[in-house]
């Protein structure tokens, strides 16, 4: 079995710790953690954040709706308006996603767009950008950062 | 209090770390768990990015590629649905997934379906290129390419 966890020095020159490294690293199963490279890892401490240089900003996670568990919630939004979505306070910029199947009319025009801002602390709003009401279950990604390039 | 982080010997002879959720006893989870180094890939966030009207970002420019073409996920002004009806030409157009992306190993660029179908000799394939407006997207630290979904690259 390969070793899987360093929780605390680590010397893995793949992982640029030639000079010694302080952090917990986890590699993937049958990866050895002393000599894998930075994608065979599935957890580090190295420079996260948005930082150059960074591996990785942090685990992908959904943001609970606020008051309760659920991982999405259901919202209707009018033509040229938003919606608030209230979320748990997971810190600011985190995503509001969502996608739906939307319903065909014969011989017509519209648009049957939404589109997510970036939330603040515990909530967020979502736009309607097209020209017809929608129902739609959205979600919200935790986010790092708003910056253009992160 | 649950019980929430395991870390070291996890039972028999497997060693790692495992975090539940809050109230949830991570020797008896009935939650999944927040972290799990069982798994053999996790689903983690490696770079994002937004623009106010954008044709392509190099999310790769500060952070350096992956070696194959990521998972991506995007939002902007076009998620959703789209049609359109020209009385004149009877010609009717309804595209889902509007606001779609494709991705490189440097790039994500918005892209549309082909709009020029008149007269059947063209169009239904998508790669246009289009101009998204709002856009925000993330990088997964995640293969989404073939020939990279496969045993080696996930998992190995």
């Amino acid at each position: 079995m390969g070793n899987r966890v360093i929780l605390g020095k680590s010397t893995n020159t793949n992982l640029g710790h030639s000079g010694g490294k302080f952090g917990l690293y986890i590699s993937r199963t049958g990866d050895d953690i002393t000599t894998c490279t930075k994608d065979q890892l599935i957890f580090n401490t190295d420079n996260v954040g948005s930082v150059s240089g960074a591996i990785d900003l942090g685990q992908f996670q959904i943001v609970p709706i606020s008051g309760t568990t659920n991982a999405s919630t259901s919202v209707t939004v009018a033509s040229g308006s938003t919606a608030t979505i209230s979320t748990e306070n997971l810190g600011t910029g985190n995503l509001l996603y969502t996608d739906f199947e939307g319903t065909f009319t014969a011989q017509d025009d519209f648009e049957q767009t939404l589109n997510g801002d970036y939330t603040g602390t515990t909530s967020g709003t979502i736009s309607n950008t097209g020209d017809t009401s929608i129902t739609s279950t959205v979600s919200v990604i935790k986010g790092f950062s708003t910056a253009s390039l992160f | 209090m649950a019980n929430r982080i395991l870390f070291g010997n996890l039972g028999g002879s497997s060693y790692g770390l495992k975090v539940s959720q809050p109230g949830d006893n991570v020797l008896s989870p009935l939650e999944p768990l927040i972290f799990d180094s069982t798994s053999v890939r996790s689903g983690m966030t490696y770079a994002g990015g937004s623009a106010a009207s954008t044709t392509g970002i190099n999310w790769s420019s500060t952070k350096g590629t992956l070696g194959y073409i990521p998972l991506c996920v995007s939002m902007d002004n076009k998620k959703g649905t789209i049609e359109t009806y020209d009385i004149d030409s009877y010609e009717e157009r309804y595209q889902e997934r509007a606001g779609m992306h494709e991705v490189t190993t440097t790039n994500i660029n918005p892209i549309k379906f082909e709009e020029s179908v008149s007269g059947g000799t063209s169009g239904g394939g998508a790669g246009v290129s289009r101009t998204a407006t709002n856009f925000k997207f993330i990088v997964l630290r995640l293969p989404c390419q073939y020939g990279k979904m496969n045993d080696a690259s996930l998992w190995s």
